[in-house]
């Protein structure tokens, strides 16, 4: 947190309940975080683009729009990245927002350890340093994206090209939820966006060669109805 | 006539007749065949002029009939035109019997000018789709009047029964034809008007379920954002105060556990209006791996199951089921909450799955006390809980939810007490031939 404090983040809050901005500042601003606040969509698009935020949380149940506009005009000049809070009636228009470039999303009610866990996440995600040695290590796995290689407790794993294909994909985005159209969209081509049955049945290999307990995965999680997020440690 | 007196006036010997001359009698063949043949033309065309005067007023009256019929907009103006319209064009009486909802005709209300109709034969000739009565060939030919049933593309719409006031009129082919073309006419009409109202039936029902389902979203919206708020703003105050102040420490979580509490429960109470809404739960049906929705319900519930060894009998051969991914994965984690919530800490709880003949049997089972013997099937009626006197909160909708799930799924849920002691909940999933995978990917040498 120290390198936070020499040059703070800042947080952008989209949300129209002024008792949920008060105590998600008052947790940001806790962990050292700036904070600047708006009520609605058109004063978060301002803020947006006035304040270059790090980071924008955004109320997906805005009375004045769509939750998802906004991120796609948001994207078409930021790659700041989205925290998107939802309540959970609004299932799809999570997935939505998502697909239209949300990096993550927290389920209404939400309590702080949750908030913060989340925030500083995505924040590391965008912090770090893109390329890196091409070398990850989860578990009892190391992958090696150079040679293709998957190795487990040292020993090396047979993966077909698709699952390296889905494995790579995942891998490089820790943390992030990858929605079905995504992945599908990424490991397979455009015109396999609607079949997901791929996705099961891939994703329960991989599970099978790479997780110590397939039924209880660890590190590659799913969020039912949405996606699949992969988690590192 | 003409011969003669030609031969009488003309022919000398003026006014006598005289058949001396062969040019004469000559005279008298020819004009005679000539006489003879105009005269037959002459009665040919009146007569075809008759058929064609008929025929336009057939075809008048059909022609004034589907106007009006295409008009109608109510079953009771499709009746009264058509009975009207066939009185006019057949010197009939006419009589048009519908069905009901359960396809029983409904008995005629006695009229003056209007036939007496015998509903058992009009019964008949509905149900078969037949003509019957006075010249059909299909049966009661005996009765005085005919019943026509009215056949549309898609169902017969009910039957006229005509009573005409010369019998012999009907006889003729093409008499019947037209009734025939009549009917048909009605019952197309009759048809249309159906639809008509099944339409309007429909957009009314849509919009009823989109403000219903805009208003569950309003109200999930506005129920959770305070619930957000409280449970935000208690951890707050909580961090904030200072940690020796323990009593109000206890009080904040006490307020925040409390809160969680009424969440779960607005969750539960909307799910249930979100799964009683008219014309069912709309489903958002994909292939899934139980196996995935079982692993996302347990890690839903780590706090909870904590106490409990979890043991997870799945075969990695499971087929994948067609279902609403986080529907199902709801009826898991109430099935393992209740498992958690009702057993004691160390109980066992489990999850097995099956593969049978009739679809995927899905049981979670637990160690625990089991159920109140001869009420295991109560539980899934709303608001009920297996004993009102026990100590842990619910409301008892949990079950309800299950059960509204898994029949909207066409599955069957049951509860039963296990013979090796605890409480089993099976529900099945009907089961598919997923779409086939069309990709090259390298076979794998070890499949696992």
């Amino acid at each position: 947190m120290n390198a936070m404090l020499e040059s703070p983040l800042t947080v952008l809050i989209v949300e129209d309940e002024q008792a949920i901005r008060r105590f998600v500042r008052a947790a940001l601003e806790g962990e050292g975080y700036r904070v600047c606040e708006a009520d609605s969509l058109r004063r978060g698009l301002l803020e947006a683009g006035t304040r270059k935020p790090d980071l924008i949380i955004l109320d997906l149940g805005l009375p004045d729009g769509d939750g998802v506009a906004f991120i796609r005009d948001l994207r078409a000049w930021s790659s700041a990245p989205v925290l998107v809070l939802s309540a959970r009636v609004e299932e799809y228009d999570k997935v939505e927002a998502l697909d239209a470039g949300a990096d993550d999303y927290l389920i209404k009610p939400f309590g702080i350890a949750e908030l913060l866990a989340r925030v500083r996440a995505v924040c590391r995600r965008y912090a770090r340093e893109p390329g890196g040695s091409g070398i990850i290590a989860f578990g009892e796995v190391c992958m090696d994206l150079e040679r293709r290689q998957v190795t487990r407790v040292g020993l090396p794993v047979h993966i077909t090209p698709i699952e390296f294909r889905l494995l790579a994909t995942l891998v490089t985005k820790p943390g992030k939820v990858l929605t079905h159209h995504q992945l599908l969209r990424e490991v397979w081509g455009p015109a396999y966006v609607e079949r997901s049955h791929y996705l099961r049945i891939y994703m329960g290999h991989l599970r099978r060669k790479l997780e110590a307990d397939p039924a209880r995965p660890r590190h590659f999680l799913t969020e039912t109805g949405v996606g699949y997020r992969f988690c590192p440690s | 006539m003409n011969v003669l007196s030609f031969n009488f006036a003309f022919v000398p010997p003026h006014f006598a007749f005289s058949f001396e001359t062969l040019q004469s009698i000559l005279t008298f063949g020819v004009m005679l065949s000539v006489g003879l043949i105009v005269g037959q033309l002459t009665a040919r065309f009146r007569y075809q002029a008759q058929v064609a005067c008929a025929r336009e007023e057939r075809a008048n009256n059909l022609y004034a009939m589907s106007r009006e019929l295409s008009g109608a907009l109510a079953v009771e103006e499709v009746v009264e035109i058509s009975e009207r319209c066939v009185e006019a064009s057949f010197r009939a009486k006419a009589r048009l019997l519908l069905p009901d909802d359960h396809d029983r005709l409904q008995p005629p209300a006695a009229g003056p000018g209007k036939p007496t109709v015998d509903v058992a034969i009009a019964q008949w000739c509905f149900d078969c789709s037949a003509p019957a009565g006075f010249g059909a060939e299909s049966g009661f030919a005996a009765a005085p009047l005919l019943y026509l049933p009215l056949r549309a593309p898609l169902h017969t719409r009910g039957v006229i029964v005509v009573e005409p006031e010369q019998p012999s009129s009907l006889l003729a082919p093409e008499q019947r034809q037209l009734l025939d073309t009549f009917a048909m006419l009605i019952a197309i009409a009759l048809e249309r008007v159906h639809f008509a109202r099944v339409a309007r039936d429909m957009l009314v029902r849509m919009e009823a379920e989109r403000e219903r389902h805009s208003l569950l979203a309003g109200l999930s919206h506005d129920l959770r954002t305070p619930m957000t708020a409280l449970i935000g703003l208690t951890e707050t105050l909580a961090l904030e105060l200072p940690a020796e102040l323990q009593s109000c420490q206890e009080s904040l979580i006490a307020i925040r556990e409390q809160a969680v509490r009424m969440g779960l429960l607005v969750d539960n109470l909307l799910d249930m209006a979100k799964l009683q809404a008219i014309g069912g739960v709309r489903l958002r049906k994909d292939w899934q791996s139980l196996e995935e929705l079982v692993g996302s319900a347990v890690r839903m519930l780590e706090q909870p199951l904590r106490e409990h060894p979890l043991r997870l009998t799945l075969d990695p051969e499971l087929p994948l089921v067609d279902c609403d991914p986080v529907l199902i994965e709801r009826v898991l984690v109430n099935l393992l909450q209740n498992a958690a919530k009702y057993t004691p800490p160390g109980a066992a709880i489990g999850v097995t799955a099956d593969v049978q003949t009739d679809g995927l049997f899905v049981e979670v089972w637990d160690e625990g006390p089991g159920l109140p013997d001869g009420h295991e099937q109560d539980l899934f009626e709303k608001f009920t809980r297996g004993h009102t006197e026990w100590a842990v909160p619910g409301v008892g909708l949990g079950l309800a939810i299950c059960r509204a799930i898994v029949e909207a799924h066409g599955g069957h849920i049951r509860a039963e007490n296990r013979v090796a002691g605890g409480a089993g909940f099976i529900f099945s999933l009907p089961l598919a031939t997923p779409p086939p995978l069309e990709i090259d990917d390298e076979p794998d040498p070890h499949p696992i």
